[in-house]
């Protein structure tokens, strides 16, 4: 890195600093961001985006479920299953109440906060709470059979009518059932949940996150290849918004690499690159967030890379880095050659050293 | 020990180095193995400096920002021909310097063009100095026969640059054919014919008694194995669109892999009939679609692609015998010169030409720098035989009325020399002359290049015609132009000695000789970097190896948690130091590694 390029870093690091020590959180995380984007190995930078998006989480406001303020205090109690499950959906209602930080909130406050005009079910007996608002665009919490099947009986009311909730202990226990999916819904993001009602369509764009809450995050390079296959499948079946695709799959990069599923997010992180690599600032959050942990992933990148593979079903920009790797250069130096963005580089090469063509040696 | 000094072959599209070692020339290879390293320098996305291979590895996708043939405009002023058909040509931007010189600009940042030959030159020196160990300073450095002293002068610069101490710049056609009579007494002409990646050269030369002298040279400097390559590039694009309806032109990518590929097919070309082309997955076409690009180029194909150019270096030949006033049965050899000379085709029509087989005696991308390295050892040696006399590689001489050129030194006259002519006055009651001194070919003045000025005034005023000036024109051994004009009336003289400038000011080469000692300091500690992290991470990886073993046997006692505890943190603080690049840190907790690992050995030992 050139002395120039340096300064710049260590200048915008030092005025992230003096941001942060006045409370600047944004201020702060763009100025570090910009630092990571001239020298996206910058630990430094790295670090204090952690810290200052963990800072920035912990000072949303408090929450609101039903309209009882909930202290902070209550947030610290979230149940990992649950976190695992909704971490970083955050939902309000439409209602007026305030916003509901789901990714730090314990079940009982997830239950309760959602508020019960979003329970739907659709002509095909499906029935879940929509969630919109949230930074995974819009979604839904899909509720288990049990779940429906209680929700309706407790409530008697008919198709296409909005439910209420009495026990709210019993849904919680289902939504925090191992195997409770979460369904991403790609279509009209800007809909109001009353779209959601008996004329609901079936969902055809289900990119379920099973495996992954489960714990079966792919190993070996067949699970990687399988695990893209599927996420190909679902983006092939929606079409059109690539921003709630891009924004979903980038969220559930970054929630899985702080849940330490590393290979998974960097699975993620990879297929919104090689898809949506024009579309750059679709996947902006998703580069700055997965960039530390893209890198202990790599581990160290001044060793060299190997070609271990051909044959390898590839894309052009991947085949095009494939045919830089020539046992003379080392994962560094296929970043300064590639002529691509330092960070589609490094998620290209991650895909095609998970996929068991590259190896660094 | 002996000192020793390097010879370097600084070409335009590649460049070697060679050292003798145990009385012969060797050439060192680079750390890709490969006997010649890209003579391109580019400035990476985040700043970083790449030069040699892996510049080439991107010159087309960071086009903008990789320089290549700087040799081209190495010592040029800004506004010649060669540096106008550059910025035509070169897709890096080129600009003005100060000094009426050439600079380019990459991502915003301007260098001199013998800063950036000092990239190149350095790159050699470090790698000497990986391969033998020690550190060398001295080195003689090969350029064109064509250089003007402003080209050789700059070539020098950017030796001072590299760290290095120039003791000589020589001829390249001198230093292949040195390569050639090396060890031999021999006595004959002989033709180098120099067909590199971008430039063609062809030089003639006695040899008499271990002195080598250029008799005649000439060349097209936008002419090598590059533009072989495009041809190859061009059929294959035009096959490809005609197959596809697509043109790999536009894609950048596609362009780095079709120049990759050309360069290779051609190389293996020179040794098989038919070569395949097979590039997967070349370039998009919709969404998850990709198409391939799949061919078979013939030699015969390559011979018929490129059967001009060939022709053009004949003709070349052929112009430059002429120019030498010798005919072809009187040269006795040839030595083919430049990674381009092994295309059969060329060899063929170079033999056909002049009549016999070309030399094979030489290897055509060493040679030059071998020469190179037999000339230093020759300069430091006083007991050595090797005499080389150069020749001036332009005609010098003055302006005269009209704007026109009064040559005074031939081209390819040997140096030492002298000569003395007299001229007069031009206008009635004149009484001073301004002496205009250029190098150059060109009947106009103005065509050539200006090498200095000076007045010689005091002169009698008298009709036009009637005061005689005598001019006196010497070039030392070194090279070193001395003008005198003499008013043969008065005996009054004016002089003025020419030295050669690289458009580059003594404050400007220091500030870059300051910059190349911290980029060698750089990669100095990044050597030691990877020394200290080789170490640790052997030793992570036998801790790691017995940590279970140590585990069961120790994490039942309160104190072996505690030393558990204590080396799981060693190991920590040593990745984070490897992932930080903390040198200090890591030995500092290689330290500790090592006698953590100590310890583990000793547990391990005490119960097996």
């Amino acid at each position: 890195m050139s002395g120039n390029t340096e300064n710049k870093v260590d200048d915008l690091i030092s005025c992230g600093l003096e941001k942060f020590g006045f409370g600047d959180l944004d201020g702060a995380l763009e100025d570090w961001r910009s630092a990571l984007q001239l020298d996206p190995f910058n630990e430094t930078a790295a670090e204090y985006i952690t810290l200052a998006t963990d800072k920035l989480k912990m000072s949303r406001p408090a929450i609101v479920a039903s309209g009882e303020a909930k202290s902070i205090e209550d947030v610290s109690n979230a149940s990992d299953e649950l976190g695992a499950l909704v971490d970083d959906l955050s939902f309000g209602d439409n209602t007026g109440g305030e916003e509901v930080d789901l990714l730090n909130a314990s079940p009982t406050v997830v239950e309760s906060a959602i508020p019960n005009e979003l329970l739907w079910e659709n002509a095909h007996g499906q029935q879940g709470v929509d969630v919109y608002e949230t930074n995974l665009g819009l979604g839904k919490i899909q509720l288990s059979e049990e779940a429906q099947a209680e929700a309706l009986e407790q409530t008697q009311t008919g198709v296409g009518q909005h439910q209420n909730l009495d026990k709210p202990e019993e849904l919680q226990g289902e939504i925090t059932n191992p195997g409770v999916g979460v369904e991403l819904d790609f279509e009209d993001e800007d809909s109001d949940y009353e779209d959601f009602s008996a004329e609901k369509e079936p969902i055809k764009n289900k990119l379920f996150l099973e495996d992954w809450v489960d714990g079966k995050q792919p190993k070996g390079s067949e699970e990687y290849n399988e695990m893209m296959d599927r996420l190909e499948a679902a983006m092939n079946k929606h079409e059109g918004d690539n921003a709630s695709f891009v924004n979903t799959a980038s969220d559930f990069a970054i929630r899985a690499s702080k849940k330490g599923d590393d290979r998974w997010a960097v699975c993620l992180g990879a297929f919104v690159e090689e898809h949506f690599s024009d579309e750059a600032h679709l996947s902006e959050s998703l580069q700055t967030e997965l960039l530390p942990m893209q890198k202990k992933f790599l581990g160290d990148a001044s060793k060299l890379l190997e070609k271990k593979t051909d044959g390898a079903t590839l894309d052009p920009k991947s085949a095009f880095l494939l045919s830089r790797i020539d046992g003379m250069l080392s994962a560094d130096d296929l970043l300064d050659v590639s002529g691509m963005p330092r960070n589609e580089t490094l998620s290209i090469l991650l895909n095609l050293i998970l996929r068991g063509v590259v190896e660094s040696v | 020990m002996a000192e020793k000094v390097i010879g370097i072959d600084l070409g335009t599209t590649n460049s070697c180095v060679a050292i003798v070692s145990d009385g012969s020339p060797v050439v060192i290879p680079n750390r890709g193995g490969y006997k010649t390293t890209p003579s391109m320098v580019a400035i990476a996305e985040n700043g970083k400096r790449l030069v040699g291979h892996i510049a080439k590895r991107q010159a087309i996708t960071n086009a903008e920002n990789t320089v290549y043939a700087a040799k081209r405009l190495i010592g040029r002023k800004w506004g010649s021909a060669a540096v106008r058909a550059s910025v035509e040509h070169m897709p890096y931007k080129i600009v003005e310097g100060p000094h009426n010189d050439v600079r380019i600009m990459l991502r915003e940042q301007v260098f001199s063009i013998p800063e950036l030959s000092a990239y190149i030159l350095q790159e050699m020196k470090i790698l000497t100095e990986e391969n033998l160990g020690e550190e060398i300073s001295k080195a003689v450095i090969t350029v064109p026969a064509y250089f003007n002293d402003g080209q050789r002068q700059a070539t020098k610069d950017a030796g001072m640059v590299a760290g290095l101490d120039v003791i000589r710049i020589i001829n390249e056609p001198t230093a292949a054919a040195l390569a050639y009579g090396f060890g031999r007494d021999l006595e004959r002409n002989v033709a180098v014919f120099d067909l590199g990646g971008g430039t063609f050269d062809i030089s003639i030369l006695e040899i008499n008694s271990g002195t080598f002298s250029v008799i005649s040279t000439a060349g097209d400097t936008f002419l090598g194995g590059e533009d072989f390559d495009e041809r190859i590039i061009d059929w294959l694009v035009s096959e490809f669109e005609a197959e596809h309806g697509m043109d790999l032109r536009k894609d950048k990518m596609a362009l780095q892999r079709l120049k990759d590929v050309a360069e290779k097919a051609k190389c293996e070309l020179s040794t098989l009939n038919e070569t395949e082309i097979n590039l997967p997955y070349i370039i998009s076409k919709g969404r998850n679609e990709a198409l391939h690009l799949q061919s078979t180029l013939t030699r015969e194909k390559l011979e018929e692609l490129n059967e001009d150019l060939i022709a053009k270096t004949i003709e070349i030949c052929a112009q430059t015998l002429q120019d030498a006033e010798l005919g072809k049965s009187e040269i006795e050899e040839v030595i083919l010169v430049g990674g381009m000379t092994r295309m059969p085709k060329v060899q063929k029509m170079v033999g056909e030409f002049f009549g016999l087989e070309p030399c094979k005696g030489v290897h055509p991308d060493e040679c030059v720098a071998m020469g190179a390295s037999i000339q230093g050892i020759a300069l430091l040696d006083d007991d050595t035989e090797v005499l080389l006399l150069d020749v001036t590689p332009h005609a010098l001489g003055i302006m005269v009325v009209g704007g026109y050129f009064s040559e005074l030194i031939s081209q390819n006259t040997t140096v030492p020399t002298s000569t003395t002519q007299k001229f007069t006055t031009a206008k009635d009651n004149q009484d001073s002359v301004k002496i205009l001194v250029f190098q150059g070919e060109s009947d106009r003045a103005e065509e050539n290049e200006m090498l200095g000025e000076f007045l010689l005034t005091g002169l009698r005023r008298a009709p036009k015609g009637e005061i005689e000036i005598e001019v006196t024109f010497s070039i030392s051994a070194d090279g070193i132009v001395s003008v005198i004009a003499k008013d043969l009336e008065t005996g009054l003289e004016q002089s003025i000695t020419v030295t050669a400038t690289s458009g580059l000011t003594e404050e400007e080469i220091k500030k870059m000789i300051s910059n190349s000692e911290e980029h060698m300091l750089d990669v100095q500690n990044s050597q030691e970097f990877d020394e200290y992290r080789h170490t640790a991470e052997k030793i992570l990886s036998e801790i790691d190896h017995l940590l279970p073993d140590v585990s069961a046997i120790i994490s039942e006692s309160e104190f072996g948690q505690d030393a558990l505890k204590k080396a799981k943190v060693v190991c920590e603080k040593t990745r984070e130091a490897i992932s930080t690049k903390n040198a200090q840190q890591l030995l500092e907790s290689t330290e500790s590694l090592s006698r953590t690992l100590n310890m583990f050995r000793g547990v391990v030992s005490k119960t097996s």
